[in-house]
C-alpha cells in the first residue's frame, strides 16, 4: 500500500482487533445462548488478518495464494447461499440480497491480492521517479472501493434505525449476539477496504 | 454478521428522503477516504489549495493563502483533520438520530472549503466553466444538505418532491433555477472557437491511459467547433433550469436530461473528479448535479393527483403541482424514488 505509515499501521491494528473480536464472537455465541453468523464473522476474521498483512507487510501471517484460496472459497460460499435463499422463502430465511455484500467483498479481497504485488513495484518505481504512488489499477479499484463505502453507510444507517415489529410471525430463537458491535466491524473492514482499494488507483 | 436471521426484516425502510442523504453520506465517505491517499499528507496538497487563488480578487483570495500557508506548515496533521471531519460528517449523516448534525455540518464545512479549499469554485476569475466543475463541488454539498434537511411535515402535507420538503416548493424551484441559470451563463461566458479544445488538451496532460486518450479524442472533436457546442450546451442548461416549473412529465423528462448532462460533465469534463490522478479530493459536481436531480424528481402519487384534478376528483393543489401523498397513503422508499 502507498500511504503514510502511521496510517496503515493504524488500521492495521484496527482490523486485527476486528478478527479478534470475530474469533470471540464465534467462542463466545453458543454458550452464552446468542445466535451469530458464523460465515460472517469467519470471512471478517480472514479479511481482518489478511488487510492487516497488505498494510504492513511484516504482519502477513500466509502467503498471498494461500489467502487467494481462502477468499475464493468464500464467494464460492456466499454466491451458494444466495442461490439457495432466493430458492427458499421463509420467516428465518435470510434474504438474497443479505450475502451479497459478503460475496462482493470476497471479490475484493481477492482483486487486492492479486493487485497489491504490482501496486508496490509500481508505487515503488513512481517513487523512484519523484512521480504520485499508486499502482494505476484504475477502475476497477474504484468501483470496488464505491462498494463497501455505499455499503459501510447503509450499515451505518440499519445501525441506528428505529426498530418496527416486524411483518408477518413473530421470530422465535435466541437473539444475535451484540448486533451493533457486529456492525461496528463492518463499518470498519468496509471502509478499510475501500481505503485499501483508493490507494491502488 | 447482524444477525441477518432476525435484525433486517424488524428495520424501518427509508423513504426517498432518507436514500438520498444516504447517497450525501457515501460521498462524504469516499471523499475521506480520497483525502486519504499519499499525496494529500504531502505540501502538494497545500500548493493545490494555493492554486485555487489564482485569478480571484483580493478579499477572496487572502483566505485561501492563508489556508494553504496553514496547511503547508503541518501537512499530515491537518490532512488528517480533513480526512476525520469527512468521516465524521459521513458517518453523522448515516446516522438516524444524528442527521440533523451531520447536515448541518456537511452546510458548514463544505462553504468553507468552497471558499478555502476551491476559491469560490472559480466563479470571480472569469474562467469558471461547468465543464470542468464551476461552481464548485463543495457548494453543492451544502445545497443538498440543506435541501435534504429532514421535514417536520405531517404524511397529508408531503411535498411535490424530497427538495420541496425543506424550503418550501417555489424557494427550492428558484434554487434549481439559479443554479442551472448560472451554469448556462458560466458555459456562454467561456465560449470561443478554441476555448474547449484548449480545456480538454490541458486536462489530457494531467491524466494517464484511456481517459487521457479521451480528452484527446475530445479535443480534437472540439478543434474550432468550441463556440457552437457551448452555445448548444448554454441552451440545454437553460431548458433544465426551468424543467422544474414544468408539469409532472415533462420535469421527468428535463431530470433525465440533468442526469445525463451531469453524466457527461463527469466523464468527459471532470474526468470522474481526477480521482484516477492520486491527487482528488472528491469525485466532483457530476455526481451531486445528478444527486440533485434525483431530489426534485416529482413522486408518482403527486402526478396522480395532478390528473385527478384535472377530471374533478382532486383534492388539493392545482394541476401544474404535483403535490402528493401515494394513493394507499404510503411513503415512497429506496428503489422507487425514480417510480
Amino acid at each position: 500500500m502507498t500511504g503514510p505509515g502511521w496510517l496503515a499501521g493504524t488500521l492495521a491494528a484496527v482490523m486485527l482487533s476486528v478478527a479478534a473480536y470475530c474469533v470471540s464472537r464465534l467462542i463466545c455465541a453458543r454458550p452464552r445462548g446468542r445466535t451469530t453468523e458464523r460465515d460472517v464473522d469467519t470471512v471478517h476474521c480472514a479479511e481482518g488478518v489478511a488487510m492487516a498483512g497488505m498494510l504492513v507487510p511484516s504482519l502477513g501471517l500466509l502467503p498471498g495464494v494461500m489467502w487467494e484460496a481462502a477468499f475464493a472459497a468464500a464467494a464460492g460460499w456466499f454466491a451458494s447461499r444466495a442461490i439457495r435463499a432466493r430458492r427458499r422463502d421463509g420467516a428465518r430465511t435470510p434474504p438474497p440480497g443479505h450475502y451479497l455484500p459478503h460475496l462482493m467483498e470476497s471479490g475484493a479481497m481477492l482483486y487486492m491480492l492479486a493487485a497489491v504485488p504490482a501496486a508496490r513495484a509500481a508505487g515503488a518505481t513512481a517513487a523512484g521517479m519523484g512521480g504520485p504512488g499508486g499502482g494505476g489499477f484504475g477502475a476497477g479499484a474504484f468501483v470496488f472501493a464505491l462498494f463497501p463505502l455505499g455499503y459501510a453507510v447503509w450499515t451505518a444507517d440499519r445501525f441506528t434505525a428505529l426498530r418496527a415489529p416486524a411483518p408477518g410471525p413473530p421470530v422465535t430463537g435466541p437473539p444475535p449476539l451484540a448486533p451493533r458491535l457486529a456492525d461496528c466491524c463492518q463499518i470498519a473492514v468496509s471502509i478499510t477496504m475501500a481505503y485499501m482499494l483508493i490507494t491502488m488507483l | 454478521m447482524t444477525g441477518a436471521r432476525d435484525v433486517p426484516a424488524r428495520l424501518g425502510t427509508p423513504d426517498a428522503r432518507r436514500c438520498l442523504q444516504l447517497a450525501l453520506a457515501g460521498l462524504w465517505l469516499l471523499d475521506a477516504v480520497l483525502q486519504c491517499q499519499a499525496f494529500m499528507f504531502t505540501k502538494g496538497f497545500a500548493g493545490m489549495l494555493a492554486a485555487a487563488a489564482a485569478g480571484n480578487p483580493g478579499w477572496a483570495a487572502a483566505p485561501v493563502l492563508w489556508a494553504a500557508h496553514l496547511a503547508g506548515r503541518g501537512p499530515a496533521l491537518a490532512n488528517a483533520g480533513f480526512a476525520t471531519v469527512q468521516l465524521l460528517i459521513a458517518l453523522a449523516i448515516a446516522g438516524r438520530p444524528t442527521v440533523k448534525a451531520g447536515l448541518a455540518a456537511s452546510a458548514g464545512w463544505a462553504l468553507a472549503v468552497w471558499w478555502l479549499g476551491e476559491g469560490l469554485g472559480g466563479v470571480l476569475t472569469g474562467g469558471a466553466s461547468p465543464v470542468t466543475g464551476a461552481p464548485g463541488a463543495a457548494v453543492l454539498y451544502a445545497l443538498l444538505a440543506v435541501l435534504l434537511w429532514p421535514g417536520g411535515r405531517a404524511r397529508h402535507q408531503e411535498p411535490p418532491f424530497v427538495a420541496a420538503g425543506s424550503a418550501g416548493v417555489l424557494t427550492t424551484r428558484l434554487a434549481w433555477l439559479a443554479l442551472w441559470g448560472s451554469l448556462a451563463c458560466f458555459t456562454l461566458a467561456q465560449a470561443s472557437p478554441g476555448g474547449l479544445r484548449r480545456t480538454f488538451a490541458a486536462m489530457a496532460s494531467a491524466q494517464r491511459g484511456w481517459i487521457s486518450a479521451m480528452d484527446q479524442a475530445a479535443a480534437g472533436l472540439l478543434a474550432q467547433r468550441g463556440a457552437a457546442v457551448s452555445a448548444v450546451l448554454a441552451v440545454v442548461l437553460l431548458v433544465i433550469a426551468i424543467g422544474v416549473f414544468m408539469p409532472g412529465r415533462a420535469a421527468r423528462a428535463v431530470l433525465v436530461l440533468a442526469v445525463a448532462v451531469a453524466a457527461l460533465i463527469w466523464v468527459a469534463g471532470e474526468n470522474f473528479g481526477g480521482v484516477f490522478t492520486g491527487s482528488g479530493t472528491d469525485p466532483n459536481s457530476g455526481p451531486l448535479l445528478a444527486l440533485l436531480a434525483a431530489a426534485y424528481w416529482p413522486r408518482a402519487a403527486g402526478l396522480r393527483r395532478a390528473g385527478d384534478a384535472r377530471t374533478g376528483d382532486g383534492r388539493a393543489g392545482g394541476a401544474q403541482e404535483p403535490v402528493g401523498e401515494r394513493a394507499g397513503g404510503e411513503r415512497p422508499v429506496c428503489g422507487e424514488v425514480a417510480s
